[in-house]
């Protein structure tokens, strides 16, 4: 029926529209019930999906080379030190928003990935005062 | 059968929330209530009466292990899972000391969480794998001060002792029952027979009281 058709096509676009604004997510955690309850929960979410996940560091950035995520959302405790991973995906220059999570305490830690040349010494006073500032 | 009733002990809000999510996908599991540390979930167990609470163990004000003491005082029939990322030992038997009837680690996959929650509607342990080994190798020591609580009671008949052995083996009551030739539900009646004699509150106590009596040495031998 025509009226059956007209509404399909409706729901196809309406899906693909969105897709634009849609945020892609890639999650690298070895905690499976910790990381697939978190991916549940931003599933419910609209505007955000979910593209991967990986357990292992190696693994994820091969992933996140190839699936170019708009955020990378690590689970922290697992590395005695994560920063060398973000520094590996900031590397990669895929551009992807990094997001520390932490089984262990209720903190969210955002890594920043800015560059910028230094011309002279108020580049670095300016870097230094606009950080954020605690609390 | 009707959905087993989780209630979710956690400060972590993410964690908690997240795990209640995949709960929620389930049709046999069903989540009555939140709670963020000690104090609400004795509030909330006395609200939603559940089968089992899942609980973290360091939380603000009230601890998980004071927490499980307290509830197990008030409502015994509630089954206590203990969910953590800790797995330093005194965790673990104080743990079993206050009544818990599993210690499952954080980072064990879902499926394997429904399974074990599955089984401890069965009345089986809920145990992280390492976990097991380590309650065998702590009571082949002799004089643990959990170990000196559980005194021989009342005899066991043979057929109690050979149950007992393969709770310390782990195996399930269907698995039991298959491997004496008996019914599931002899295995249950002979589970809470040995419970009783020996003034017992759960399996896991079972196993480690067994470990300690020496009733299982050729278990430990084989390991």
């Amino acid at each position: 029926m025509a009226g059956d058709g007209t509404l399909y096509i409706r729901g196809r676009i309406a899906p693909i529209r969105r897709r634009g604004a849609m945020k892609r997510i890639f999650m690298l955690s070895s905690h499976p019930l910790f990381s697939q309850g978190v991916e549940s929960l931003l599933r419910q979410e609209t505007g955000l999906e979910i593209v991967g996940r990986e357990a292992d560091a190696d693994k994820a950035l091969e992933r996140i080379k190839e699936l170019r995520p708009d955020v990378v959302v690590l689970d922290s405790a697992d590395l005695c030190d994560p920063m060398p991973v973000v520094m590996r995906i900031f590397r990669e220059g895929v551009g992807a928003k990094i997001i520390g999570l932490n089984i262990q305490d209720d903190t969210i830690c955002i890594y920043r990935g800015e560059q910028r040349v230094v011309k002279g010494v108020e580049d670095l006073v300016e870097a230094i005062s606009t950080g954020a500032s605690p609390g | 059968m009707e959905p087993l009733r989780i209630l979710l002990v956690d400060d972590h809000v993410l964690f908690r929330k997240g795990v209640a999510a995949l709960l929620a996908a389930r049709p046999d599991m069903e989540v009555v209530g939140e709670a963020g540390d000690g104090l609400e979930a004795l509030a909330r167990a006395r609200e939603t009466l559940p089968d089992v609470i899942l609980m973290d163990l360091s939380m603000p004000r009230c601890s998980g292990l004071e927490a499980t003491q307290l509830i197990k005082q008030e409502m015994p029939h509630v089954h206590i899972v203990m969910l953590t990322v800790s797995d330093d030992d005194r965790d673990l038997f104080a743990a079993i000391k206050n009544g818990a009837e599993g210690y499952l680690l954080k980072n064990l996959e879902p499926q394997q969480l429904f399974d074990l929650l599955e089984g401890v509607r069965r009345g089986e342990a809920a145990l992280s794998g390492t976990l097991a080994a380590k309650i065998l190798q702590e009571f082949r020591q002799p004089d643990k001060s959990l170990a000196r609580q559980l005194e021989v009671r009342d005899e066991l008949t043979p057929r109690e002792i050979e149950v007992l052995k393969l709770v310390v083996e782990g195996d399930s009551n269907k698995e039991i029952a298959a491997k004496l030739g008996i019914q599931e539900n002899t295995v249950k009646i002979h589970l809470r027979n040995i419970l009783e004699k020996l003034h017992l509150q759960n399996r896991l106590q079972a196993a480690v009281y067994a470990v300690r009596q020496k009733l299982v040495e050729d278990v430990l031998q084989g390991q």
